[in-house]
């Protein structure tokens, strides 16, 4: 590597985004020649001088308190208890968390399968694939499955109850194609797998891994499963809404 | 979902928009028209997507100050204030820090936000390229600009003293 070759490298070598090979030749580079090594250590030491002098800006508390006055004002329409039957899922999940408290919770399959769901759904967070057909129409997002798979999920419209479709997209799990419907509540994502292949067990089975909830069941020949970050009362009455739908 | 960036939406719009009061108003905006489109966010990186709001909201007020400061009536008003001037600011700083803030603070725009989402926010190319909206390539050699333009600045301030 020559300077001409090295030198628009330099700033991206400093900054990490160099591949490890050209790295390794800037590298070289900089050890061998005097200039460029010389404009590296300047680089260098401007960074360290802007580290050490500290000067970002911290916000006055005030201001998240103001920031959240006028989100609130602006999606007062919004307010999930002022909507109708907001209350229902509020009593669905205090319904969920005594029946939880009360029989003991079923173990969650285990295996591969399980995995497969939270890869599914963490790839959904991290990556830019959350959504194919961003959509809060259940009429949009239904049909948009229809043709891509060869069996047709359920997508109910569940606003009123505080959980707002977002969308769908279609993931891949266990080496087949499933319809992957997502909803939002509050700011968690929740990922409700349906896939065909269902087993006989028609009851909710309630499920936890790496800090996610799952909830499965089966339902009209095709298998449901959904996780999610959100606390697993408020999963599983969602789930029951779903199910009930 | 947002919160968490809070502090780094406020420190971007402060090098911005270079006072308190607009970088408070451009938070709070920012914020609202983020909290109106979570629905329709498409997943990937909040901090990108609150940044690249915060940036586009910043560079409306900057342009609607400017085109205002073309009026002569208002250009007392509405010229920016110098960060050593903000009361926030004027604590003492030792001479070479106040040297390095107010040569960043001079840098021009495309240059000034490219350095702080690197080195006061640590974002790499590729998130710089999500805020700005611009490709990698450009991220690159802003960068690296803005790094000549503020090594020259502040030797030819040190070396005038």
């Amino acid at each position: 590597m020559n300077c001409h070759e090295a030198e628009p490298l330099l700033h991206p070598y400093i900054d990490g985004e160099l591949d490890a090979a050209t790295a390794v030749g800037v590298e070289r580079h900089i050890e061998e020649c005097g200039a460029c090594g010389r404009y590296f250590r300047e680089i260098e030491e401007l960074r360290r001088e802007i580290r050490a002098a500290g000067l970002e800006f911290s916000p006055r508390p005030a201001l998240a308190r103001r920031v959240a006055a006028a989100g609130r004002a602006s999606a007062q329409s919004a307010q999930w208890w002022r909507r109708p039957f907001a209350w229902t899922a509020v009593a669905a999940a205090l319904a969920a968390l005594l029946v939880m408290l009360v029989l003991p919770t079923r173990g969650p399959r285990v295996g591969r399968s399980e995995q497969e769901i939270v890869d599914a759904h963490v790839r959904s967070l991290i990556g830019s694939h959350l959504l194919d057909v961003p959509s809060s129409d259940h009429h949009t997002v239904k049909p948009w499955f229809q043709g891509k798979l060869n069996f047709s999920p359920d997508v109910p419209d569940l606003a009123a109850q505080g959980f707002v479709l977002v969308g769908g997209r279609l993931d891949v799990m266990d080496g087949a194609p499933v319809a992957a419907i997502v909803y939002r509540r509050r700011d968690h994502v929740i990922n409700v797998f349906v896939s065909p292949g269902a087993g006989a067990d028609t009851r909710l089975s309630v499920g936890a891994s790496q800090g996610y909830n799952l909830v499965y069941w089966n339902q009209g020949g095709l298998r449901y499963r959904t996780i999610s970050d959100l606390n697993s009362a408020e999963l599983r009455a969602f789930a029951e809404l779903v199910k009930g739908h | 979902m947002l919160w968490p960036h809070l502090r780094a939406a406020y420190n971007f719009a402060r090098w911005l928009v270079r006072n308190e009061h607009d970088a408070e108003d451009v938070v709070q905006e920012s914020f609202v028209k983020a909290f109106q489109g979570l629905e329709r966010f498409r997943g990937g990186d909040a901090r990108v997507w609150l940044l690249a709001i915060v940036r586009n909201t910043a560079m409306t007020l900057l342009r609607r100050r400017r085109s205002e400061a073309a009026w002569p009536v208002d250009q007392a008003a509405s010229e920016p204030v110098d960060l050593a001037a903000d009361p926030e600011t004027a604590v003492i700083e030792s001479g070479r820090r106040r040297q390095l803030r107010a040569a960043i603070e001079h840098l021009p725009d495309e240059f000034r936000e490219t350095l702080i989402l690197r080195e006061l926010e640590g974002l790499s190319y590729k998130e710089i390229a999500g805020v700005l909206n611009v490709p990698m390539g450009t991220v690159m050699s802003r960068l690296a600009r803005a790094r000549d333009l503020l090594m020259r600045g502040l030797a030819a301030e040190r070396g005038a003293r």
